[in-house]
């Protein structure tokens, strides 16, 4: 009996050992898991915790410019300590820096790299991005481009989409089977959008395309055809036909579908367009050397007295080489033909050493009009190249622009080191 | 066409008026502070210290409203008109899409004839003047990056794209009367998903360049939109765009309002300065495509280590956490930066406090005051 009791108890004894190690894994492996799970949320979990708020914190509604936190550091942006002559330093150093730029007006500059965006004020627009999966798990990637930012009177725009199989980045593009349509969609500012982003798409109410951008009201369908490249479709519409665009000036854009993969998604970009140009240039009237720079004149239309912004460039004959430009506000006060005066500065033209006769190319512009709570831009432009008389670069002025704006400038940078503070308050 | 000439004409002689008629400015010199997209306003805390002599301006626009919104554009230039001309200076801090705004009320004011000829600097901070990719890339489901990057649209979204910023308002960039001086950040601005993976802002930018929300190409008042990785490596900017440093600032976005402030306040004859930061960097986390994986399936949660946005603390303002350090368990937290918060009728009281091992959010508005 005793044998077999222990017997029985050595049993017991076994399973009881065997449902311990069974506890102490299931702790351990609980351990584990909570180890983990506060390696991978850091502080999250300890931010749950009460804790008491920091010294210092606010309270309804104190002053935060009164408290401080932990170990003394302010909580708020501290109040630095005065030093009179750093001030002074940094008003040289805008002081110089304005004299760098001011070598040349405003109105009128040297052709170099900064002014790239009014030589190719009026670019095409490429965008895109990888979109979807194929079968196979690639990516399947589109590209859209709109061949202008801008479209006048009676002119077209046109988009092309590309789809590839790849990356975005790959150069080689492997044609894939799409489909795509066109939206032109105006903006409606009294389309209220919630303003959150729903972190889940089905709080969304209706996803895809038909709740897409609901403030981008689409006015007119547009049809993509095969295109002369491999794989790409092409769409062209004339801005000023639209009804919707000419009853009034309106904020525009191109939504382009594209499906493929079973996915369909959205590629958007806006432009400009004009009903009618504002401003009309009829024709060059003259040109002279007028104080040490080339003033050119030309005879314009104005359909809108309004502040128009002309910008224009210098070339060489052969408009192979920019000399200079020109960006300056017209403001005539009345409609009808009238002359317009723009001045390419001397200086860059005599530094350049190009000898006329020069041409003027990308004669455009802009008016402003407010209309539905927005400035709405209409552009203009001149597309005709003039060509001056003939002139020796050394004809023109080599001198630094000075004006009564510059020295009114410069006199406020000296105010300002002169009445600048000697000692800290 | 006349009687949208008329409308023109009819809103510029409206400034005119209010001018004409406002209370006399004393001859001064102004500080005039441009917030960006999602603010209301600019903070008492975020205005630049100086040596005295010196007012501050803020403005109450809707900050994430269309550049072209015409209240907007009014407010704006009928400031810089009363205090950056005449007998008054200015300086202008903008940062972000503020800056933007400053470009193109430089622009306005120049059409009007009444051009900001009393500027004489401007602090450009994390300006997205050159416009961000944020903007272009959207999700599978069709939500913008940077909607999803801070968590709410924004109308001014569809004006902030390089294209459209280097395009049609192309002609705003080199309106700039005074010398900028730029700043830019290289940190990152990340959501995370699933624990396991995040969304970062950067990944976007050309070469990585940005602060997770701006790239560098437009911080900087480059002239192109490619990839840039400091504010000195020379190629070509738009005019009047100096380097405030070279190198771009180890900060996000957010972190860069207080980059700007200290730099401003710099500037202004003072020594403040922050302790820098980027929580992200480090994090080994795999980044997510949401043009590829469906992230808008899944819930995210802003890291409370990167931005947080705090919404609903008055009439829909919002307020952007500044990061916090990451911690070294060893030598602890430095201090968390300067906040941008904006809280209507109420003291900001979005705070950040620091211990040995962890940077934690505490909030107080009309609920209570709590630790999020």
């Amino acid at each position: 009996m005793h044998g077999r009791c222990v017997s029985h108890g050595n049993r017991m004894g076994e399973a009881g050992q065997s449902r311990k190690r069974l506890v102490q894994g299931v702790m351990l492996l609980g351990a584990v898991a909570t180890i983990v799970l506060l390696a991978l949320t850091g502080s999250d979990l300890k931010r749950k915790k009460k804790r008491p708020p920091p010294p210092g914190a606010p309270v309804g509604g104190m002053s935060v410019e009164q408290a401080s936190g932990p170990e003394g550091h302010a909580l708020v942006k501290p109040r630095g300590n005065g030093d009179p002559s750093q001030f002074v330093e940094r008003t040289k150093e805008a002081l110089e820096d304005y004299k760098r730029f001011a070598i040349y007006p405003p109105w009128s500059r040297p052709a170099d790299r900064s002014q790239q965006h009014l030589i190719k004020w009026n670019p095409p627009a490429t965008f895109g991005q990888a979109f979807t999966k194929s079968k196979a798990g690639n990516d399947i990637s589109a590209e859209v481009t709109l061949d202008k930012m801008f479209a006048g009177q009676g002119e077209t725009i046109t988009a092309t989409v590309r789809v590839w199989e790849g990356a975005f980045s790959d150069t080689a593009r492997k044609p894939i089977e799409f489909k795509a349509w066109g939206e032109v969609r105006v903006f409606d500012p009294t389309v209220k959008r919630d303003d959150k982003v729903p972190s889940k798409r089905k709080k969304r109410g209706k996803s895809g395309q038909a709740g897409y951008a609901p403030e981008w009201i689409p006015v007119q369908k547009l049809k993509f055809d095969e295109a002369s490249e491999t794989n790409t479709r092409a769409a062209t519409f004339i801005p000023s036909s639209i009804a919707a665009l000419t009853e009034r000036p309106r904020d525009v854009q191109l939504v382009t579908w594209v499906k493929a993969g079973g996915h369909t998604f959205p590629f958007a970009q806006p432009f400009r367009y004009a009903k009618q140009p504002p401003l009309v240039v009829l024709a060059k009237t003259s040109d002279a050397i007028v104080d040490g720079s080339l003033e050119i004149q030309f005879e314009v239309d104005v359909k809108m007295a309004s502040s128009s912004l002309v910008q224009a460039i210098l070339y060489d004959a052969a408009g192979k080489h920019a000399i200079a430009v020109y960006d300056a506000y017209f403001r005539p006060t009345k409609t009808g033909r009238q002359p317009l005066v723009i001045t390419f500065f001397g200086r860059p033209i005599r530094e350049r050493g190009i000898n006329g006769p020069y041409s003027i190319r990308f004669v455009h512009g802009k008016v402003t009009v407010e209309e539905d709570g927005l400035g709405h831009d209409i552009f203009w432009r001149y597309d005709d190249a003039v060509t001056t008389t003939e002139y020796a670069a050394e004809e023109f002025s080599g001198d630094e622009w000075d004006s009564p704006e510059k020295d009114h400038k410069i006199s406020l940078y000296e105010q300002m080191i002169k009445n600048a503070p000697r000692t800290a308050p | 066409m006349t009687n949208r000439c008329g409308s023109l004409l009819t809103s510029a002689l409206a400034v005119l008026i209010i001018l004409a008629t406002a209370a006399p400015v004393e001859a001064g010199n102004h500080i005039l502070y441009m917030h960006g997209r999602s603010h209301s306003g600019t903070p008492s805390y975020a205005l630049f210290d100086h040596l005295g002599g010196w007012e501050h301006h803020t403005f109450t626009y809707n900050g994430s409203s269309r550049l072209g919104d015409s209240g907007v554009r009014s407010q704006v230039n009928g400031a810089m008109a009363t205090y950056c001309r005449g007998t008054n200076s200015c300086v202008v801090a903008c940062y972000s899409a503020g800056c933007a705004r400053a470009k193109l009320a430089f622009s306005d004011l120049a059409a009007a004839g009444t051009p900001a000829s009393n500027v004489l600097w401007v602090e450009n901070i994390a300006s997205v003047a050159g416009g961000t990719e944020l903007a272009n890339y959207t999700s599978k489901w069709y939500l913008k990056l940077i909607a999803r990057i801070f968590g709410y649209y924004a109308a001014i979204d569809n004006d902030i794209k390089p294209s459209v910023m280097r395009g049609s308002y192309g002609y705003i960039q080199n309106s700039t009367p005074a010398p900028a001086y730029d700043l830019a950040g290289n940190g990152n601005i990340c959501v995370r998903f699933l624990i396991f993976f995040k969304l970062c802002g950067n990944e976007r930018m050309p070469g990585g360049n940005g602060d997770g929300a701006v790239p560098v190409h437009s911080a900087c008042g480059y002239a192109d939109a490619g990839s840039h990785g400091s504010c000195c490596d020379g190629s070509a900017k738009y005019t009047n765009h100096n380097a405030d440093q070279c190198a771009t600032h180890p900060r996000n976005h957010t972190g860069m309002y207080a980059i700007g402030t200290w730099r401003g306040s710099v500037r202004m004859g003072t020594t403040y300065q922050p302790t820098p930061d980027d929580a992200w960097a480090g994090d080994t986390r795999p980044n997510v495509d949401c043009a590829l994986d469906d992230c808008d399936a899944q819930s995210t949660e802003p890291s409370l280590a990167g931005v947080l946005n705090v919404t609903n603390l008055a009439v829909g303002n919002v307020a952007l956490m500044d990061n916090c350090n990451t911690c070294n368990p060893s030598t602890g937290c430095s201090q968390c930066a300067a906040f941008s918060v904006y809280h209507s009728g109420y003291a900001p009281t979005a705070w950040a406090s620091c211990d040995k091992n962890s940077c934690s959010n505490y909030v107080c508005d009309k609920a209570g005051c709590r630790w999020i």
